[in-house]
């Protein structure tokens, strides 16, 4: 039995591709899962102390850190009245072979920039965010860090920060030497007279986030196979992504299709039917 | 009140005036200038050249593409349309016929005023055509949006997209498959599955005057 085991698992490394195709003609996958079926999630929130608020998440093997801090900073020229919000995707040679150490790569300023526009002001207003216009606002800088690649990288850091700012703890708030612990953003003010921004008495703010966000990706393989969250070894087989974002009130956010394949009339129907199950999975997380 | 926004220089599903020149640089084996209103981008192809070492695969040719800013230092963004770009193109060139070789795609864009995307997934089609690469199909992107009353814009401008655009879809189709599924979805703002089919349809008859347009200028040269 465990020969055979090995002899399969050498056919895998050997060939992938026909490996796959055997599970998928029998409609089934190499982990069990079927087409449609995401894998397990799993979610922690606030499982870091010293960040401001943060979240794990698994997603099989996938799994992403999302801590966030939040610091006062000056507002843009333009933007007086508005923070930042500064997602940071990393992907290190710690969390797969694929990436090489050094400045971040394609893939992870790829998908930083995707969610950094996917959280716009229409999901969480940056006015929030303001301490006194034009001189002080608060930056949120959020790391999603990568701690095991197997994936969907895109979902996983998505709902990771959405459950990183949903967690909302906004508890520490730190000037020159004061050091200050609280649940939610401070409550401070700006004083004019030494321009400096000081923390005063009084419950703070929560962030709220204006809707929800529900990703889900999907992958064609050999044009015909569309598999629902794709593993690392399925997205390497894949030749089309297929990626959609739902809101809270059913509505698609954001839509991208990339590669070759064609969808079919059939196939589009499933994704919008499994993102829409997908919606309810994840509300209840 | 918000004023409902209507267009007047030109109606809902035209594109502005296209205008293309083919190889004005001398070096690069294939290149295009495309310019869709006040929206030019510059496409420079070199290919099939030699593959970097590390980058080399045995089967098929490597597609690397680089996307300069008008100004200032590339950045997240830019990469972002860099890995959008090779997506279409990757699928788009027949790297099977070019084992351990590299196709380099370079863009600059020249002036921006809206649907640059679309425009840059235009120009990079015909600088790839001019450079006598072989191509598996020919490609063609439109750029629409989504008013605030519920109409359909075809090549909004990037006043339209800044102020009333509730949605904007890049869609680009294929010259075979013109008539099913796109290549390339990029839709972003908020929408129901049916306005986006609207839109799709949209595009795709928009995508189909471009093709033409594009096809008698190339037959032309």
């Amino acid at each position: 039995m465990s020969t055979d085991l090995f002899k399969a698992k050498i056919f895998q490394k050997i060939h992938p591709q026909e490996f796959h195709r055997r599970f998928f003609s029998k409609k089934l996958r190499t982990d069990g899962r079927e087409f449609n079926d995401f894998r397990t999630t799993k979610v922690t929130q606030d499982g870091i102390q010293v960040a401001d608020g943060s979240s794990t998440v698994r997603l099989g093997k996938t799994t992403i850190v999302c801590g966030i801090r939040a610091e006062v900073c000056e507002p843009k020229l333009q933007t007086p009245g508005k923070g930042y919000l500064v997602p940071n995707v990393k992907l290190t040679p710690m969390c797969s072979n694929k990436f090489a150490p050094g400045p971040p790569g394609l893939l992870s300023q790829v998908v930083s920039d995707h969610i950094y526009r996917l959280f716009d002001e229409s999901v969480f207003p940056l006015d929030q965010l303001l301490i006194e216009k034009g001189t002080a606002v608060w930056c949120l800088y959020a790391d999603i860090v990568c701690l095991n690649y197997d994936g969907n990288i895109f979902d996983a850091s998505i709902i990771a920060l959405m459950l990183a700012l949903k967690n909302g703890k906004y508890n520490t708030f730190k000037l020159d030497i004061i050091y200050y612990k609280l649940v939610v953003l401070p409550k401070v003010c700006f004083d004019e007279t030494s321009g400096s921004v000081n923390r005063v008495k009084g419950e703070g703010s929560k962030v709220t986030l204006t809707t929800e966000l529900f990703p889900s990706t999907f992958c064609l393989v050999e044009g015909s196979y569309l598999l629902t969250d794709p593993s690392m070894d399925e997205e390497d087989l894949a030749d089309t992504f297929f990626f959609i974002v739902m809101d809270s009130s059913d509505n698609i956010v954001n839509m991208w299709k990339r590669g070759a394949g064609h969808i079919t009339p059939d196939q589009t129907d499933i994704i919008y039917e499994t993102a829409k199950k997908r919606k309810l999975q994840l509300e209840k997380l | 009140m918000e004023n409902e926004y209507k267009r007047k220089d030109r109606e809902n599903t035209k594109t502005r005036e296209i205008k293309i020149s083919n190889g004005l640089l001398v070096q690069a084996d294939g290149s295009s200038q495309y310019s869709v209103g006040n929206t030019t981008i510059l496409c420079g192809v070199y290919g099939p050249i030699e593959a970097k070492p590390f980058e080399e695969e045995l089967d098929r040719a490597n597609v690397e593409i680089e996307f300069r800013p008008r100004t200032g230092t590339t950045n997240t963004g830019d990469r972002w349309m860099e890995f959008a770009l090779k997506s279409i193109f990757e699928s788009e060139i027949l790297v099977y016929m070019h084992p351990r070789t590299r196709f380099k795609l370079n863009f600059q864009p020249i002036s921006d005023d809206g649907s640059l995307e679309s425009a840059a997934i235009n120009s990079g089609c015909i600088a790839l055509i001019n450079a006598g690469v072989p191509l598996s199909t020919m490609i063609c992107a439109t750029t629409v949006i989504v008013t605030t009353n519920g109409d359909i814009l075809v090549d909004p401008t990037a006043e339209e997209l800044l102020n009333n655009a509730v949605s904007s879809h890049t869609i680009a189709f294929s010259k075979t498959n013109i008539d099913s599924s796109p290549v390339y979805i990029n839709s972003k703002g908020k929408f129901t599955r049916e306005k986006y089919q609207e839109c799709e349809s949209v595009s795709r008859e928009a995508c189909k005057k471009i093709l033409k347009f594009l096809e008698s200028t190339l037959e032309s040269n």
